[in-house]
């Protein structure tokens, strides 16, 4: 039991770190100029409850520091919770979960080669002109 | 241990065919597999009766299943979704569960037809993706077996959104023509023109849910009672003869909501049963969740309830007049005190440690606390003094992919 609590505390102060130690940028490839959302806005479209943007989203694999801070700041639920949220909503065939890619440069490549498509990448990352930033974690 | 030889074969089957696509690879663009899987051990620390299939031998086939489904993409907006099931319990047919074409013409509007399954209440339609939820084994007063999981008909769904607020309304209607779990047997049911609405409302990680579920007409056949009945009702009992016969209406309403955050949850749902048949009791039960999130690991704790009673007519047959009025009646009172009683009061708690991408160990402990001489969802009781009482061990291993 000490031996458990010992590896929480460490679980979560490197949790901690991590949440005040970076942010993200939400980008899209939209025609839509200026396009901005709000934070709700940004968690709907992720959780797959847009009804407004019509933009397709996909994220980054679940090793990403990126997702880790998302997680925490966007849709404020624990990593093992949303893949909860995704097997009930696949498996009752209401919505599937977003596709997942590996690397930032892939997503990126993937956002510039499909329209209306929407992604976060960590706040430090060179954004291509053809995408636009419409939310940014603070 | 028990694992039935028959399901392990089709797992394997099933097993075989997943395997190329892993990790729900798109095989082409337009094929998807993923599925699910449940690997569940439980262990009853009382000799005279079982509970959910659990006895005082630690069983693996009651909850054990593994499950494929495939999404075929036919169009942008038209797809077929099968789901295939190998399940571990008697009780449970293997084979198709799901079998429907989804058509969605925009954001908002979302068609289905087939064989779906019943969504009485939150997790109703996921009750076999244990991943989905907390438990192990989810409060049976509330998701109990009485109630059928699929049926043959369609849904319409419409979604909307209005400020931060997002509304899901649900119109199902359709019909279901199987075997029910009752009490030890299987009991024949045919339902005609069920008809069900959703509301679901979600706010941020709130999300509430209200629905109505109604069927007028739900048949029984339990060829005994028929006859009996007829017996009645040829003797001048009309009365007592019609409540005896299963062919009525029956109603489910159902309130619920929940609430996630990253440190803790908090459910609840609740459900009443009304109904004009003798073969569906009428049900109050509810229960409550709480749970704490130290990621990879999540504890929660669980208290439901449930009372229940039936509509039963008053003996009107009367005793002492002759041998075979006595005979009558002393029958008839003896089907109404055989009705199995439901009132149960449980405690659960449980750990569940997601240790890896789509997969989760877990492991509960339920205190189950029946009336004395009632059912109370215990099946095959052998000792008739049993107090109710009874402790359910459960660890299991679920897995989506």
């Amino acid at each position: 039991m000490k031996y458990l609590s010992k590896i929480c505390l460490a679980v979560l102060s490197i949790n901690a770190f991590s949440i005040y130690a970076s942010d993200v940028v939400v980008v899209a490839n939209t025609s839509v100029d200026d396009l901005k959302a709000e934070k709700r806005q940004i968690r709907d479209i992720f959780m797959g409850n847009d009804s407004q943007f019509f933009l397709k989203p996909v994220v980054l694999t679940a090793k990403s520091e990126a997702r880790f801070v998302f997680n925490t700041k966007i849709v404020g639920l624990t990593e093992s919770r949303i893949q909860s949220y995704w097997a009930q909503m696949r498996f009752s065939g209401r919505k599937k979960p977003p596709q997942e890619f590996e690397t930032i440069d892939s997503i990126l490549a993937f956002l510039q080669e499909n329209k209306d498509t929407v992604a976060y990448v960590p706040a430090d990352t060179e954004i291509p002109a053809n995408l636009t930033i419409i939310y940014k974690t603070e | 241990m028990l694992i039935n030889p028959k399901i392990a074969g089709l797992a394997t089957v099933l097993c075989s065919l997943a395997a190329p696509s892993f990790a729900s690879t798109a095989l082409s663009e337009r094929i998807e597999f993923s599925g699910f899987g449940r690997l569940i051990g439980g262990y009853l620390d009382e000799k005279s009766v079982e509970y959910d299939g659990y006895s005082d031998n630690l069983s693996l086939s009651q909850q054990s299943l593994f499950a494929l489904q495939t999404d075929v993409t036919v169009t942008e907006k038209l797809s077929l979704s099968a789901q295939l099931l190998a399940h571990s319990s008697e009780k449970r047919e293997s084979g198709i569960e799901w079998l429907y074409l989804s058509y969605e013409p925009t954001q908002n509007w979302r068609f289905k037809l087939g064989k779906l399954r019943t969504p009485f209440f939150r997790y109703s339609d996921v009750i076999d993706v244990g991943f989905a939820y907390p438990w192990i084994l989810p409060p049976q007063q509330v998701y109990t077996a009485y109630l059928f999981s699929n049926y043959e008909g369609s849904s319409a769904t419409y979604i909307s959104s209005f400020d931060d607020v997002t509304f899901e309304l649900e119109a199902y209607y359709g019909r279901f023509d199987g075997d029910l779990n009752q009490d030890d047997r299987k009991v024949a049911v045919e339902v005609d023109a069920l008809f069900g609405t959703i509301l679901s409302i979600n706010s941020g990680n709130f999300t509430t849910r209200l629905s109505v579920f109604n069927s007028s007409d739900f048949s029984v056949n339990i060829p005994e009672l028929t006859q009996f009945s007829n017996v009645l009702e040829s003797a001048g009992f009309i009365q007592n003869a019609e409540s005896l016969r299963f062919d009525s209406s029956v109603t489910v309403y159902q309130a619920g909501f929940n609430y996630d955050n990253l440190d803790y949850f908090f459910a609840a749902e609740g459900m009443k049963i009304v109904s004009d048949l003798l073969a569906v009791p009428q049900v109050d039960s509810y229960y409550f969740t709480a749970g704490y999130n130290f990621h990879p690991l999540q504890a929660h704790v669980t208290y439901a309830v449930s009372n229940s009673s039936y509509n039963a007519s008053d003996n009107l047959i009367p005793k002492g007049v002759n041998p075979q009025l006595d005979q009558l009646s002393f029958g008839y009172d003896q089907i109404i005190s055989g009705l199995p009683a439901l009132s149960l009061n449980s405690l659960s708690l449980g750990l569940r440690w997601d240790f890896t991408r789509g997969m989760a160990a877990k492991a509960e402990i339920t205190f189950l606390d029946g009336k004395p001489g009632d059912n109370s969802f215990f099946n095959n009781v052998s000792d008739p003094y049993f107090n109710g009482k009874a402790t359910l061990y459960q660890v299991g291993l679920e897995w989506v992919f």
